[in-house]
């Protein structure tokens, strides 16, 4: 074996899931081999500086804050959560509804309230759109960049607070 | 096959149980806060970037199944916001600020230093540091869950959207880099060292 096939062998030889052949083989290398007895060194002493770094504790607030965003959210999930904030269908959206409310002022002369059949038109569209979004957060990561967008942030941001 | 308890737990925040949420929540706001330090290197950024972690749990909540191990997805989730943040150029930042670094030190526990060892310690951790944050952004991700969060080769697979043997390469490739930026640090002689 050269150092170069033993390269995949490493990382697993140094957390010891290596399978005993496996070991074996590497094992009998590293001992005719310097260049890959150092190796071995310099890995375990770059993994003991590692452990050095320590991370610092989370601030207080943090979980204050979190709760606040939490408690932000609809108890029930509206369908409009689940939207990506400012994607193309929430314009698209306010615009149909401006042009639904202007449709029923202007052929009800705002006499009545809006006819049955347009409800249920809306309750369809909020399962199919609770749907479709539910299986995209799980399974599409655009989502969270499309959040990630600096302008969308802040703007998101001060929504929240 | 009992499910374990963290997706147990999951599945009871599907059912709208908050307090379960707060225990997955006090289980893994450390983890997850420090694995995402790590990856930005910024103490206010990552608590950000966390608090969207989290959010996202929650929101996803109805939609959960317990097809993999929780952690497995909860560090998937918190990998791509690492990395889309890193990649919009918001989560990187080439130093922390002084107030990060004095809030540490104000941390550490006093172990009776000499100023010349307080030195060296400081400067090494910032080489490494250093080091850590030229890695590629997959590879620092790779080395971090491995390193702190010990997942297994399958999750980080996962997590990373990649075949476990791509993680191996990913994290031999990281520790070769790190061992050959870390040299002149002593990296040769700390290993010397008889533990
Ligand atoms: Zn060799």
């Amino acid at each position: 074996m050269t150092c170069h096939e033993l390269e995949g062998l490493w990382v697993p030889y140094l957390d010891e899931k290596l399978p005993p052949r496996q070991r074996e083989r590497l094992e009998a290398h590293v001992a005719g081999c310097a260049g890959c007895a150092a190796r071995i060194r310099e890995f375990r002493a770059v993994s003991e500086l590692l452990g050095q770094w320590e991370a610092p504790a989370p601030s207080a607030w943090f979980d204050v804050r979190l709760r606040g965003r939490i408690a932000a959210e609809p108890a029930r999930g509206a369908w409009w959560d689940w939207l990506p904030p400012f994607s193309p269908r929430f314009p698209l959206g306010v615009a149909a509804l401006l042009f639904l409310a202007a449709l029923v002022v202007w052929t009800g002369g705002g006499q009545s309230a809006l006819p049955p059949a347009q409800v249920v038109t809306v309750e369809k569209t909020d399962i199919a759109l609770y749907v479709v979004e539910d299986v995209n957060l799980l399974s599409d990561f655009d989502l969270l960049s499309e959040l990630n967008k600096p302008g969308n942030r802040e703007v998101l941001e001060k929504g929240r607070e | 096959m009992a499910l374990e308890r963290d997706a147990q737990l999951m599945l009871r925040v599907k059912e709208g149980d908050d307090a379960s949420f707060a225990a997955l929540l006090e289980r893994y706001r450390a983890p997850v806060i420090h694995f995402i330090y790590r990856m930005v290197q910024s103490q206010h950024i990552a608590e950000e970037l966390a608090q969207d972690v989290f959010l996202r749990v929650y929101r996803a909540r109805k939609g959960y199944e317990p097809n993999a191990k929780f952690t497995t997805w909860l560090f998937r989730i918190a990998t791509h916001i690492a990395l889309n943040a890193i990649r919009d150029g918001r989560g990187e930042r080439g130093t922390e600020s002084l107030d990060d670094q004095e809030a540490r030190a104000s941390e550490l526990p006093d172990r009776r230093r000499t100023i010349e060892q307080a030195m060296l310690e400081d400067a090494r951790l910032a080489e490494v540091r250093r080091a850590v944050q030229a890695l590629p952004a997959k590879q620092r991700a790779a080395v971090l869950m491995h390193k702190y969060q010990e997942l297994d080769y399958a999750q980080i697979a996962r997590a990373l959207g990649c075949s476990e043997s791509a993680v191996k390469s990913l994290l031999f490739r990281a520790y070769e880099t790190l061992r050959r930026k870390l040299a002149h640090f002593g990296v040769r002689a700390a290993g010397e060292t008889p533990s």
